[in-house]
């Protein structure tokens, strides 16, 4: 047996846990952004579609 | 962009698999310190990353300062952040390589307590951010600190000189009459280069790929506000 191994282990799987943690929570805050950006632009651009006619409606009377 | 990152995500992954590799299946245990010694080619390399991270927050924070362009700031946010997460890895794994040679997980060293203090001021820097709504002032505040911040890191270099410490002097950059002369035999200190350069890979990974978090939040809040007004 390793004198020490235990801290070792230790260090390493803090440091590879530590990483894989952040990389995994950077990754879904970037989906999470771009998911809801593209939600939000949807919306815009539709309420826009609805907002045309009822302004040449507007006009027409 | 995206190939960029994937790029360095995979060269990352690979080298630090393969400096794994070299080091546990390779490499002779070191006589004084054993197999505890291995954790020298986590610490060391994290700390170079930890400073090259805090380099970076201090040249874009002066950078946005002078050219007030937002992008200056979103690179430097994005630097402190991983720059955080080295420091604070730096430190946990300095503790436990001190609990096998010193026997004790923590002193209030000069170089110890200097890096704590780098890891606090960094912390205060997203409180900072985190308590400003306004996006310019939030910026201009943080590259203040970001700037006052990284005017640790020579402190924190130079404490082992300046002070009498438990921690041991600079190893890498001891200079011997004049020249670079690193206290270490050749096949311990290979697999060390080694480490620095893939984990400098590693850093530059979690930058990009923290700056595309942190523009495509920025595109968001900027939709959002169009949205309100």
């Amino acid at each position: 047996m390793l004198i020490g191994l235990e801290y070792v282990v230790a260090a390493y799987v803090i440091w590879v846990g530590t990483f894989a943690i952040y990389i995994f929570l950077t990754k879904r805050s970037m989906k999470n952004a771009d998911q809801t950006a593209t939600l939000l632009e949807q919306r815009v651009s539709e309420s826009l579609k609805k907002s045309i006619p009822t302004e040449n409606n507007e006009n027409s009377n | 962009m995206k190939r960029i990152i994937l790029y360095l995500e995979w060269g990352s992954i690979l080298g630090l698999l393969a400096c794994g590799l070299w080091i546990f299946l390779k490499l002779p245990l070191e006589t004084s310190q054993g197999f505890p010694q291995k954790i020298m080619y986590l610490h060391v390399p994290t700390f170079f990353s930890t400073y090259l991270a805090f380099f970076v927050v201090f040249t874009f924070s002066i950078a946005y300062l002078w050219k007030r362009e937002l992008v200056f700031d979103q690179i430097a946010k994005a630097s402190a952040e991983v720059g955080l997460v080295f420091c604070a890895l730096l430190l946990v794994t300095g503790a436990i390589w001190g609990r096998t040679t010193w026997g004790t997980y923590w002193v209030w060293d000069a170089r110890l307590t200097t890096t704590l203090l780098l890891f606090l001021i960094f912390l205060g820097y997203f409180l900072l951010r985190m308590s400003v709504n306004d996006r310019d002032k939030e910026a201009r505040l943080a590259s203040v600190l970001g700037i006052i911040g990284c005017l640790d890191i020579p402190i924190i270099h130079k404490s082992v000189q300046w002070w009498r410490t438990l921690h041991q002097p600079s190893t890498l950059f001891k200079v011997e009459s004049g020249a670079a002369k690193p206290s270490m035999p050749p096949e311990l200190l290979y697999p060390l280069i080694a480490s620095v350069v893939v984990m400098l890979i590693f850093y530059l990974y979690l930058l990009l790929l923290r700056l595309q978090t942190e523009k495509r939040r920025e595109t968001l809040n900027e939709l959002l506000a169009e949205i309100q007004n």
